[in-house]
């Protein structure tokens, strides 16, 4: 039933976004290809008659990545809001909550779809960046590049390099349950849904960013360091980020899923 | 066992400080087609909502086959809301598909031969129907399965009276008789020589719950009729 319900979660949305990441991947290549052009005797706003065409095509190609960049995160925040909130509390919930299912697997599927999404939207950005970038060098320059940044870094790569990736799949999934359990909050309310769910996100975020700054960022956290007055070093500072982060993250995850569950459980009401 | 396929105690339903359910008392007998009537407002979709699980009682009790609403009634009951409920980036097909996958009590065969009858082409996409032929398509998914209770919340309001004829004959010919059909209309003529029993309701409060034959002895005239009378402006 699960992976059911996973399989029409990503039929539902995956043509939005292929298109999306296809347009990026596309509009990188031919940004790559316009930021070769020489036009450093251009001087593009005084000689606006004689425009010249290689500068004007840097000019728009350069604008509209930017716009289909800016897009994608909009179309991302946008499918998870619309997917939870329509399909669970919408008229589709009608159909979604008539299911014999148990509504945790409702919410765990869109959980796991929607950050999936968010995931491989940044890692096409990433690569898409990295295209357009890396105009003139091969690909051996640039793993060898990578690989002095890294050596010349303190920890275990492999080891670190997994758990921030844990860290960043953790965290896109509580931005994610930070959003349907707001959305439910908001349903919990007669009128104003909308509102009311919009006020709660701000709510958890004002907790979640004090929590950030007072115990995941802030390097005195660790209480051994403080006492003895051990001034830790930059990459010490980024694996106790990563870990409270972890930690912090899950907890997030486990709270908003409960209560979004709960309510949905307990105190659904598709008026 | 019980003889009852529903059973419900003092229901309450308040929205806010509005009381929509106003303590209900009603049983259904098993293997019976029930009226559900009432002018707009009376509290009908709110019933079936609540025995459907898409929303919770604010106090009594209601048990479908015994049970609590939930996950097991909900694999026994078969809901047709009074709106599209289906997304509309689906073909036919697809929600064939969905029906299958999550319903065991699905009948495929019964779905694509009611489809083929109504000449509903399965891979047209449903953003290109018409609402009353969307309204078609749920209503043969939803009779399509072999469900223990169904509840239809105004199934012919939408369309036209030819296609009204069609539902009608497509709901008779999909009863099986351990089966319950519950369906809620204010447009009683149309399907009152299908119904069994009937139940008025008016303001959240059950004014009468009467078997059909009782009532046309009784009063000597239609249901029709007696609605319009009780119901009177």
């Amino acid at each position: 039933m699960l992976i059911s319900l996973i399989k029409y979660e990503f039929k539902s949305t995956y043509k939005i976004f292929f298109i999306l990441y296809a347009l990026v991947l596309a509009f990188s290549f031919i940004n790559r290809f316009t930021m070769g052009f020489d036009i450093s005797g251009i001087n593009y706003w005084s000689s606006y008659i004689n425009i010249d065409a290689r500068a004007t095509a840097l000019f728009i190609f350069g604008a509209l990545y930017a716009f289909l960049l800016i897009t994608t995160v909009i179309m991302t925040i946008f499918i998870t809001i619309q997917r939870f909130y329509k399909n669970i509390l919408g008229d589709t919930g009608y159909l979604m909550n008539t299911l014999p299912l148990r509504p945790w697997m409702n919410i765990f599927s869109k959980l796991f779809v929607s950050t999936f999404w968010i995931l491989l939207g940044m890692f096409v950005c990433g690569i898409s960046v990295v295209i357009l970038f890396t105009a003139g060098l091969s690909i051996s320059d640039i793993l060898k590049g990578i690989f002095t940044i890294f050596s010349e870094i303190n920890i275990d790569i492999f080891i670190w390099g997994i758990k921030f990736l844990i860290s960043t799949i953790i965290g896109q999934a509580a931005n994610v349950m930070i959003v349907y359990c707001s959305i439910s909050t908001g349903h919990l309310f007669n009128s104003h849904k909308k509102l009311m769910a919009f006020i709660t996100f701000l709510g958890i975020m004002i907790i979640t960013n004090y929590v950030s700054s007072t115990l995941i960022f802030n390097p005195s956290f660790n209480f051994a360091n403080f006492v003895t007055g051990h001034v830790i070093s930059g990459s010490e500072w980024f694996c106790s980020v990563i870990n409270a982060s972890i930690l912090f993250n899950i907890i997030y995850i486990a709270v908003t899923f409960i209560i979004t569950n709960y309510i949905l459980e307990n105190k659904l009401n598709l008026e | 066992m019980s003889e009852y396929i529903l059973e419900c105690g003092n229901l309450i339903k308040n929205y806010g400080n509005k009381k929509v359910l106003k303590g209900i008392n009603l049983s259904f007998a098993k293997g019976k087609i029930i009226g559900l009537l009432g002018p707009n407002g009376s509290g009908k979709t709110t019933f079936i909502k609540i025995a459907a699980g898409l929303l919770k009682q604010t106090g009594g009790e209601i048990k479908i086959d015994n049970k609590k609403i939930g996950i097991e009634t909900k694999a026994i009951v078969s809901y047709l809301p009074e709106r599209t409920y289906l997304e509309n980036s689906m073909r036919v097909v697809d929600t064939i598909k969905f029906f299958k996958d999550f319903y065991s009590d699905f009948d495929e065969v019964k779905a694509l031969n009611m489809l083929q009858k109504l000449n509903i082409n399965i891979s047209d996409s449903l953003k290109t129907m018409s609402k009353g032929t969307k309204e078609k398509v749920q209503l043969i998914l939803v009779m399509s399965r072999n469900a223990k209770i169904y509840f239809l919340d105004e199934p012919i309001a939408g369309v036209d009276p030819a296609a009204r004829d069609y539902i009608i004959n497509t709901i008779i010919n999909n009863y099986n008789e351990n089966s319950t059909i519950v369906i809620s209309t204010h447009l009683i003529s149309d399907i009152e020589n299908i119904l069994d029993e009937v139940v008025f309701i008016k303001n959240g409060e059950i004014t009468l719950h009467k078997n059909v034959d009782e009532i046309r002895e009784e009063n000597g005239k239609s249901i029709d009729s007696l609605f319009r009378e009780v119901f009177k402006c």
